[in-house]
């Protein structure tokens, strides 16, 4: 179907708004309220003003839908009014709170403030003007209704930055399914808000601060609790990087997405104050090897006869979905993989082995992370992960909190020299690195499990029908005899990311309808790649650039099997001695708890 | 035009309104009796006949609204009677449901059975009590008598009727709002297409019909379409009720005929003017309405909303000569400012500056730079918001600027 814009012809598809339309074809419309991850908003923000041609109505392209011989026009001068006084009127409210934001320098809104030159608040007349009783008065009624919540560990909220665009409802309720959020109040007090403004309690997944056009939502900013941390002398700081990372900070400096920047990340840390910068992804192999033999486990139980078997199993990395399954499916918390995620594996080596052998009081380590996470920060201070009182994990950073960090501190990332991570915890293989994309830890699994199982090499190591971005995911695995003469079978597994997608698993068991034997969920979209501690923006081009960067590096790695990792195997060999051994369980293994309580 | 004809107001005060049986003695629901042996679409053949226009300011023919939802083939749809009436100064729907509660129930079973409809809702205002209580123990008694529930007088037609109290949000009485909130959602208008005939309460085609509206049905039917339609004037069918305040005699709620002027209803029904004061304008329709110049009394009310006088919620303000033009502003902005469901950015935050500069007109301190932003801000409500509200919001507005009624704004 074709239409015209500005008198120019534009192939456009049945359904598409006007919107999609220009967007794809660089025709710049202003728009806080519509985002590409989402379904059309209600058409709030008015920002998004067109006019069909040679009618003199103004309509949101945001929600016109394409149809024959449809022309419009998205410039005149009309809608530059109609779009400049909406945009002050939201500008007016935020008038003066720049310098010290989170968002300062990539706020959607403050973008068309400055796009559209509004610097003069008109709305908002001169608090010098004011006598005494008035400026009192214009200052409760900005304060009034004013709402932060900082009662997680993960995201924090401050309403006074709200533009009510409603991509956080959206999100929570069409990909997480979570409805953490509504709007709240009316008129000028509108704003969104959790049901009688109560903490939040959802999964943490951070998706809304993804969404967020302006610093209403983030995650709990704690890069102040960093600079502490480095600032104490007595203790050493060990570091640990998630696999994704090194796939999206470049980001924040101004890097297509997808850019490799992992030998400037110890540069970076070390010029900060590290002292040592271990790499989770040598972590994501020790988790590959205790998940693939815990299933391995319940799989020979399970041809031993043993009907007790969970199956399916689930992965149990991604602190959002383990969440979600304690709080709205307990009942299936036991086919949650015992084995912890990599960030708590690497942080109780740290403090039990590494420190051990280097001789140092735990006490005098900082174990700081940085992940693609928000649930992280959760994660870290869940009571199991902690011995004696000691968390294993003390500070969680994310992405964004690291570049926002680093800009702080005022290093020229681009620039910095090449180096590697410190090797005693650091090396990886090819399996750990893809843990940062939808499927791969799945992949990664099977390549330990396949080959432990059979004691024969792969013949293939890309599983590619567990590869992409569906829903689910669903593959089945032949295991042969094999030189080890096992049983003959299939395993069915599934890779399932967004909460949507996991429901719909969880209630195919619910109906006794799911033959899988090993399920892979991620909370967010595509993965760690798509965490709500990465880069903003986000969308679906974006996280393509970044999957297929981890699966080329992948591709280009010596080892890809986590079992072939050498740091792994010299770790079984000098502390762990086998996979669910005795003191893996106790420092690799977590029990879950029932939390539908408290929702 | 025959000017005592009372449809609407001829039960009041003649009936216990606590008992249907006061109302079956008057002969109460016995057109109810034959419209069940009709065919329904002789019953809204009748109704489009009668030239039945919706009273609660859109004015669209009631009997081709019933014709459009009637027409769809889903099999589940739902009538609803909308009594969230919030215009200030409108009190005419309240003074029905208070007045005459079966006349209403009546109309609202003919409606049904008209479209098809086994589910009806009446949506009341949550400020209502009288109402809620009267309508309640109404729908009670009717249930009993058969006139609700199972087989309806004995005919095949089944029907729920239900209460629902809404929390007084002037933003529900909108259709597509008032079907959020009857859904347990927040009440924010829906954009349309679709329209709520097509898609309306839970999804299905849903016919809203204003309370006045439903409780001219029962005469109709009677009466016959034709006859209706006889009555009124200048172009307009039918009675009317007028909440006529201000500073008149007799300020109240008068049925009359339509195509009544101003002067009509202010003279003939409300009394005139108080003695010793001299009109300056009326507000016609409530807060949302127009103003219009002593001068122009003569004019009619009519639909649709772009006549000279739009009928709006059928209220006249006459406002005397000595009246503050900009306290009256004032409370209209506060008005519109309180009432904005806060969805889309013109009206939650226009409104609120709206209201910030009117403040400072009235204290006195009115820059030059507050004119500006007074217009442009009258525009952006009146061309960009999401739903009516924000048009509406400025109508007044925009005639106290045309008549230069304020000197500040000239």
């Amino acid at each position: 179907m074709q239409i015209k814009i500005n008198d120019k012809i534009y192939d456009s598809q049945k359904g598409e708004t006007v919107l999609d339309v220009c967007q794809r074809n660089g025709i710049r419309i202003p728009t806080l309220c519509n985002h590409a991850d989402l379904l059309a908003s209600g058409g709030v923000c008015r920002l998004c003003l067109i006019k069909v041609k040679d009618n003199s109505q103004l309509m949101t392209s945001c929600q016109l839908v394409v149809s024959d011989g449809l022309e419009v026009v998205t410039e005149d001068a009309d809608i530059e009014r109609a779009r400049r006084i909406n945009l002050e009127l939201l500008w007016a409210d935020h008038a003066g709170k720049c310098a010290h934001c989170l968002k300062n320098g990539n706020c959607e809104l403050q973008n068309l403030a400055k796009e559209y030159k509004l610097d003069v608040f008109d709305f908002v007349p001169e608090i010098k003007k004011f006598d005494k009783e008035q400026q009192l008065r214009a200052l409760k009624e900005s304060l009034k209704g004013r709402i932060t919540d900082n009662g997680n560990p993960s995201i924090s909220r401050d309403n006074q930055y709200c533009v009510e665009c409603s991509r956080c409802i959206r999100i929570c309720k069409e990909v997480q399914t979570i409805e953490e959020y509504s709007m709240n109040g009316r008129s000028i007090h509108t704003s969104v808000g959790t049901a009688c403004n109560a903490p939040m309690d959802c999964i943490l997944c951070g998706q809304c601060a993804n969404v967020c056009p302006t610093a209403a939502i983030t995650e709990k900013n704690e890069v102040e609790k960093l600079e502490e941390l480095l600032s104490d002398r007595s203790k050493i700081k060990i570091f640990q990087v998630a696999p994704s990372v090194r796939f999206t900070l470049g980001e924040e400096f101004g890097l297509e997405p997808g850019n490799f920047v992992e030998e400037k990340i110890p540069t970076a840390l070390r010029k900060v104050g590290a002292d040592l910068v271990f790499d989770t992804t040598f972590s994501a192999d020790l988790t590959i090897v205790e998940e693939a033999h815990e299933l391995i486990g319940r799989i020979e139980k399970f041809l031993q006869g043993d009907e007790t078997v969970k199956f399916p199993m689930f992965t149990s990395c991604c602190p959002s979905w383990v969440l979600y399954v304690e709080k709205y499916w307990p009942e299936y918390k036991e086919h949650l993989s015992s084995a912890k995620s990599p960030q708590q594996m690497l942080g109780a080596i740290i403090k039990t082995y590494y420190s051990g052998s280097k001789k140092i009081d735990k006490k005098n380590i900082a174990s700081i992370s940085v992940m693609p996470c928000t649930s992280k920060k959760f994660e870290a201070g869940r009571e199991e992960m902690q011995r004696n009182g000691s968390k294993d994990i003390d500070l969680v950073i994310t992405t964004r909190e690291f570049a926002r960090f680093l800009r702080k501190r005022k290093i020229d990332f681009l620039k910095l020299e090449d180096q590697r991570f410190d090797q005693a915890l650091g090396a990886y293989s090819g399996a750990g690195i893809i843990f940062g994309s939808t499927g791969g830890v799945m992949e990664a699994a099977l390549r330990t499990a396949y080959e432990t199982l059979v004691c024969e090499d792969l013949p293939s190591l890309d599983f590619k029908n567990i590869r992409g971005v569906k829903g689910v995911r669903v593959a089945e695995i032949v295991i042969p005899k094999g030189k080890c003469n096992v049983k003959e079978m299939k395993i069915k597994v599934a890779v399932v990311h967004e909460i949507r997608n996991a429901k719909k698993v969880l209630e195919m068991m619910k109906k006794g309808e799911c033959d899988y034997h090993f399920v892979e969920v991620m909370a967010c979209p595509s993965g760690c790649l798509g965490g709500g501690g990465q880069p903003v923006p986000t969308n679906a081009e974006i996280r393509r650039k970044r999957r297929e960067a981890i699966y080329y590096k992948d591709s280009k790695l010596p080892i890809r099997k986590s079992h072939k990792n050498p740091a792994v195997k010299r770790l079984y060999e000098e502390f762990l001695k086998e996979p669910g051994g005795e003191k893996s369980e106790e420092l690799l293994h977590t029990k879950y708890i029932d939390r539908s309580s408290n929702i | 035009m025959e000017e005592n004809q009372k449809i609407l107001t001829k039960n009041w005060g003649k009936i216990d309104t606590k008992e249907i049986t006061s109302y079956r003695k008057i002969g109460g629901y016995q057109v109810l009796q034959r419209v069940l042996q009709m065919k329904s679409q002789d019953v809204i053949a009748e109704v489009i006949k009668s030239g039945l226009k919706g009273r609660g300011g859109g004015g669209f023919p009631t009997g081709n609204k019933w014709e459009i939802t009637a027409a769809s083939a889903e099999k589940e749809k739902y009538f609803i009677c909308n009594l969230d009436e919030s215009e200030p100064g409108t009190y005419k729907d309240r003074l029905i449901a208070e007045n005459d509660p079966h006349q209403l129930i009546e109309g609202i079973i003919i409606g049904a059975y008209a479209v098809g409809a086994n589910k009806a809702y009446i949506y009341a205002n949550g400020n209502f009590h009288l109402a809620h209580f009267l309508l309640e123990r109404a729908i009670h008694q009717a249930y009993e008598n058969n006139l609700l529930g199972k087989k309806v007088m004995g005919s095949d037609f089944d029907l729920e009727l239900e209460l629902f109290i809404g929390a007084g949000a002037y933003i529900c009485g909108e259709e597509t709002a008032l079907i959020n909130s009857l859904e347990g959602k927040r009440g924010e208008p829906r954009k349309r297409p679709p329209y709520t005939s097509e898609k309306g309460l839970f999804d299905k085609p849903t016919v809203v019909n204003n309370t006045e509206t439903l409780s001219s049905i029962p005469w109709i039917m009677e009466h016959g379409g034709t006859k209706y339609s006889q009555i009124g004037g200048n172009g307009e069918v039918g009675t009317k009720i007028f909440c006529v305040d201000g500073i008149v005699k007799n300020p109240g709620a008068y049925e009359a005929p339509m195509g009544s002027s101003i002067n009509d209803v202010v003279y003939k029904y409300a009394g005139g003017i108080i003695d010793g004061d001299e009109p300056w304008f009326a507000q016609v329709g409530g807060s949302a309405g127009v103003l219009i110049p002593f001068g122009s009394f003569g004019a009619v009310p009519a639909y649709p909303r772009s006549s000279y006088v739009p009928m709006g919620s059928g209220a006249i303000l006459v406002v005397s000569k000595n009246q503050d033009i900009k306290e009256l502003m004032l409370s209209w902005a506060n008005f519109f400012h309180r009432e904005s469901c806060g969805q889309c950015v013109p009206c939650r935050e226009g409104t609120f500056r709206l209201k910030n500069i009117i403040e400072r007109l009235n204290e006195g301190n009115f820059s030059q730079n507050d004119k500006e932003d007074f217009n442009n801000l009258i525009w952006t409500l009146d061309n960009t918001t999401l739903c009516a509200l924000g048009k509406f919001s400025v109508i007044a507005l925009k005639d106290v600027v045309r008549y230069g009624f304020c000197d500040e704004l000239k």
